[in-house]
């Protein structure tokens, strides 16, 4: 489930910067970037709770 | 932060925000949304420094690219279409100079220079991080502090002044400096989330180490109840446009006024033994007042003001050189206040 929730995050952080690098080369459109950009904002902290800090205490 | 946070608000529920020049609040709305962010950051804080940790830890990858896509996003919007055209754009377009707006300092490169070391220099210099990394299990940690300035200011700053040329771009009577339509142009929802966060987790350290310095003043409180009690004053100060559209004035001088007793701290714990006088002297000598340390504080605070007031030089300007004439008056003062004996021992132990 951690190594599952990992691999979430990291998708979600690729998904924070990548549509930016994206845009600033004309392959995405400002509408498409802030979708994306929201979307993985969402898997971020939907994921990153799941293993970051677990097991601390 | 708190301020900077309520900006976001405002987009989300489109009521007026306050401008650069004013000074009591200007809406029923902006109140409200800065007291529910003041809030929900208040009651985090009283948590605790787990809480606050955690809150920040989960937030910090994900802010910095943020941070970085903002830049990109807003280089775009300027019609920068790669990294090629980058120097151009920049001379030309984003940070080409001219006079400020009214009743605003001119930032040169020495303002800048000399803002980076003291900006959050309470924190740092200062040494109020110590209530924080008093739980660091290793000296190096302290590099959490640069890196953090670094992302926190230098990248999130450069990102801040791409978007605010976007917007001189679309309309440039808009001079507005609100973070949060600022974000929102850019990154959408995204970006209003990131200012949100952005400023709950920077105002959250900073209400959970005033609360512990109100409870070290009254060690009989419980510091959940005194976190929350300032993050009370803090959320009233954030209605005020006045406190919170000053803050380069602001932080400038927190940051001085906190200066001096950066100094002592420091030189105290690691420069007390070459020097040859007791560290901690007031709990060694069994007094309650530490004279030399009460000196050097306000001292050099005098000569900051009077430089500041009689010689016209800016207060960007006073802290940073001012750090080192306390450091020095604090050695002298100590050695000259603690006596002879005091000095022996000092120099035995070294």
């Amino acid at each position: 489930m951690k190594t599952l929730a990992r691999l979430v995050s990291l998708m979600a952080l690729l998904g924070t910067i990548a549509p930016s690098l994206l845009h600033l080369m004309g392959r995405l459109d400002l509408r498409a970037v802030q979708g994306w950009m929201l979307a993985a904002t969402v898997a971020w902290f939907a994921s990153a709770p799941l293993w970051m800090g677990a097991g601390e205490n | 932060m708190i301020t900077v946070s309520a900006t976001a608000l405002g987009v989300l529920f489109d009521f007026p925000m306050p401008g650069l020049n004013d000074i009591y609040p200007n809406s029923l709305g902006w109140i409200v949304a800065v007291l529910c962010v003041g809030g929900v950051i208040s009651i985090v804080a009283a948590y605790g420094y787990r809480f606050v940790a955690r809150i920040a830890n989960l937030a910090a990858p994900w802010m910095v690219l943020m941070f970085i896509a903002f830049g990109l996003v807003g280089l775009r919007e300027l019609g920068m279409d790669s990294l090629a055209g980058f120097w151009t754009g920049a001379q030309e377009v984003i940070w080409r100079g001219g006079d400020p707006l009214p009743g605003q300092v001119k930032f040169t490169f020495w303002h800048v220079a000399f803002f980076a070391w003291f900006c959050n220099m309470a924190m740092h210099i200062g040494m109020a991080d110590l209530s924080v990394f008093r739980y660091a299990r290793h000296s190096w940690y302290a590099v959490a502090s640069g890196a953090g300035m670094y992302l926190g200011y230098f990248v999130a700053w450069l990102s801040a002044s791409i978007l605010y040329s976007v917007q001189l771009s679309a309309n440039p009577a808009n001079t507005g400096v609100l973070p949060g339509p600022l974000a929102y142009r850019a990154c959408g929802i995204a970006g209003l989330l990131c200012v949100v966060i952005a400023g709950w987790t920077t105002a959250n350290p900073t209400i959970y180490r005033a609360g512990l310095a109100f409870q070290a003043i009254v060690p009989s409180s419980s510091r959940y109840r005194v976190t929350l009690f300032t993050g009370a004053i803090a959320t009233i100060a954030g209605m005020f446009p006045a406190i919170a559209m000053q803050l380069l004035g602001f932080v400038a001088l927190y940051g001085m006024i906190l200066m001096p007793m950066g100094a002592v701290v420091f030189v105290d714990f690691w420069l007390s033994g070459r020097f040859g006088f007791q560290n901690e002297y007031a709990a060694r000598s069994g007094t309650a007042f530490n004279w030399a340390a009460a000196l050097t504080w306000f001292l050099t605070l005098g000569v900051c003001v009077a430089l500041i007031q009689l010689a016209g030089v800016q207060i960007y300007f006073v802290s940073l050189p001012g750090w080192f004439a306390a450091a020095v008056l604090y050695i002298t003062l100590s050695r000259l206040l603690q006596g002879r004996q005091a000095v022996a021992q000092a120099e035995e132990r070294s």
